[in-house]
């Protein structure tokens, strides 16, 4: 974006940033298919514990 | 409050505000001041996002709906996760490599200058009224504990936020909320671990988890689909996702806290972190309300929790109704207790008929109690009080302050202060930034030194806690404070959503279709609350597919016509 003068531009290398890979699991891929398991899990972990405990 | 609880809740305070003030020093550029001059790392701006999101209300209200209505609000969170994965792959590059300020100014980029002034103006008008809410909850604090004034009490919360918002920007705001969350975390903790440790000796933990179970209060996971019930499975995975997509993909506050980032990874690490601790989060929340339920299953409860209305009906006029109804409810607790210990008897006994049995008995004996408490809402609507009284803000203050030990009791108010302070300075600090980059600085004045946009940023800080003040008066008619701050929210967020959808997902959609797209959707949105019974989180659906639809035909018939 051509930004007016007065407000300084962050101004970064966006290209290499997008191919930085995440920390863990090796790649984005799989920390997002992570985190929606974790979701899954959770979801019947609540549900087995409102069964269990339902009146 | 004792003075113990004073010396935690001030010293906890001024730790986390010195804190933010001292990690912000040196924001004397607006790209500082504005983004942290995109310095954050990942972790820091995690927490901000959740201090951000997690306001007094997420306290005060959450663990009252869960005494009354039970766990199900955790499912108001499920589609969140879902929300930050797309949001991971698709806004957040996108954003990051439109090198802005705002998520609106993409939308210029992307449209022309009335769809982001319009969606702009959408945002202010919601997120405005919004911080009024955000900043009555914490007075609803001090009324109830110290019998100020609500309204000198919003002023004075809204001043200290303000000042330290105001000096030290967004990277203040990131850094305050990193300690805040850890003052919550323990707040939190200490909170469950002492609603426990005051239940009678004879009562373990896993018996008070069977008696919150036993009263419906741990229906965590409902799978009926029912388009007019607000909180189950389905409503929470597609309509709590299309509300996250909408908080954090188009509304500012929160967009703003992930460009602080220093880099992509670091944007997308900070959601998904968000997407894996909120529900847990939720769940131990409002599981401490079920075991503020069960406290007071064997603890006297007032009759009602809002002392004001309470006194309005004890007050010599009332006595002939008030006298018979308080008999009633003392032998509803009573009879209730009995009930409760003998449930418990024959859950030790591991007799199954028993426990049947005598479950009919424990909850034939909650709905009399029930019945005895919305009879005195009846009786504060008939001394002239609120209509339809909801007193859930005010249980988990109660117990707090009436039966926490000194010292936890100030820690506790230290995370609801705290978490009010932390809300409303993260959507202060967007309200600013939008006022000053899309309005002041797109439309009245286009090229100044950056020293005099930092100026109208800061003077955009004060405007909006003035703003906020004002509009905290009226929020105590609004019920359940944290179903206020959604339901307004579900109002606008489907059609900011459409048309970020539009412009990420649709290249062949143009202005004119993405701009009357989004008047289309609003509409809609309206229409389906004032003529209709569908709960709010399906608004953001509606709101989103009619921007969408809309704006696809509106361009269809421009290409069509060229």
């Amino acid at each position: 974006m051509n930004r007016q003068s007065g407000i300084s531009a962050p101004g970064e290398d966006l290209d290499r940033q997008r191919e930085e890979p995440p920390p863990v699991l090796g790649s984005w891929g799989r920390l997002y298919a992570g985190v929606i398991g974790w979701l899954a899990l959770l979801i019947c972990t609540f549900y087995l514990f409102a069964r269990r405990y339902a009146p | 409050m004792r003075l113990a609880d004073w010396f935690v809740m001030c010293g906890a305070l001024a730790f986390v505000v010195l804190y933010g003030l001292w990690r912000g020093r040196g924001s004397n550029s607006v790209n500082k001041y504005l983004l942290a001059g995109r310095t954050m790392p990942w972790h820091a701006m995690a927490l901000s996002i959740m201090a951000t999101q997690a306001s007094a209300v997420t306290f005060i209200s959450t663990t009252g709906q869960s005494y009354v209505d039970g766990m199900r609000f955790v499912q108001f969170y499920f589609g969140l996760p879902v929300a930050m994965v797309i949001l991971s792959m698709t806004a957040v590059p996108i954003f990051h490599r439109a090198n802005v300020y705002t998520a609106y100014e993409y939308l210029e980029q992307r449209f022309d200058t009335r769809t982001r002034a319009l969606v702009s103006a959408i945002f202010l008008i919601q997120r405005g009224l919004a911080l009024g809410i955000t900043l009555f909850a914490p007075a609803v604090v001090l009324t109830v504990i110290l019998g100020w004034p609500m309204r000198q009490t919003t002023l004075i919360m809204g001043a200290v936020a303000v000042l330290y918002t105001t000096l030290g920007g967004a990277k203040t705001v990131a850094w305050s909320d990193f300690q805040q969350i850890m003052v919550m975390t323990a707040g939190l903790v200490a909170a469950l671990v002492a609603a426990v440790l005051l239940l009678p000796g004879s009562v373990t933990f896993p018996d008070a988890v069977a008696l919150a179970g036993a009263a419906g209060r741990l229906n965590a996971v409902t799978l009926n689909l029912d388009w007019n019930d607000r909180y189950n499975l389905w409503s929470g995975l597609i309509g709590g996702a299309f509300l996250a997509l909408s908080y954090f993909g188009c509304d500012q506050s929160q967009v703003q806290r992930y460009l602080t980032g220093k880099s992509i990874a670091q944007s997308r690490l900070s959601l998904l972190f968000n997407g894996m601790a909120k529900v847990p989060m939720q769940f131990f929340i409002l599981f401490i309300g079920a075991m503020v339920f069960v406290f007071y299953i064997f603890e006297r409860p007032p009759l009602l929790f809002e002392r004001t209305e309470l006194a309005r009906i004890q007050q010599p006029a009332m006595q002939s109704e008030y006298r018979p109804l308080e008999d009633r409810y003392n032998q509803a607790f009573e009879n209730r207790r009995a009930a409760a210990d003998r449930l418990l008897q024959a859950r030790h006994s591991g007799d199954t008929g028993r426990w049947q049995e005598e479950l009919k008995a424990y909850q034939s004996a909650q709905q009399e109690f029930d019945a005895a408490r919305r009879d005195g809402v009846s009786l504060v609507e008939r001394a002239g009080g609120t209509k339809g009284l909801v007193d859930t803000n005010y249980i988990f203050l109660t117990f707090v302050t009436r039966h926490l030990p000194a010292g936890l009791v100030g820690l506790v108010m230290a995370v609801i202060f705290g978490a009010t302070m932390a809300s409303i300075s993260g959507e202060m600090n967007s309200l600013a930034t939008v006022t000053m980059v899309d309005f002041y600085k797109r439309h009245f004045r286009r090229a100044a030194p950056d020293h005099h946009y930092l100026n109208v940023s800061r003077a955009a800080t004060v405007f909006w806690g003035c703003y906020a003040v004002v509009t905290s008066q009226f929020a105590n008619r609004l019920g359940s404070l944290v179903e206020a701050v959604n339901v307004l929210g579900s109002f606008f967020y489907g059609g900011m959503l459409g048309v970020f959808v539009l412009a990420f997902y649709f290249p062949r959609v143009r202005a004119r279709g993405a701009f009357y797209g989004v008047l289309a959707g609003e509409a809609v949105i309206f229409a389906a609350y004032f003529f209709t019974k569908i709960a709010f989180l399906w608004f953001n659906v509606i709101g989103c597919l009619v921007v969408v639809a809309t704006g696809v035909l509106i361009s269809r018939l421009e290409s069509s016509r060229a």
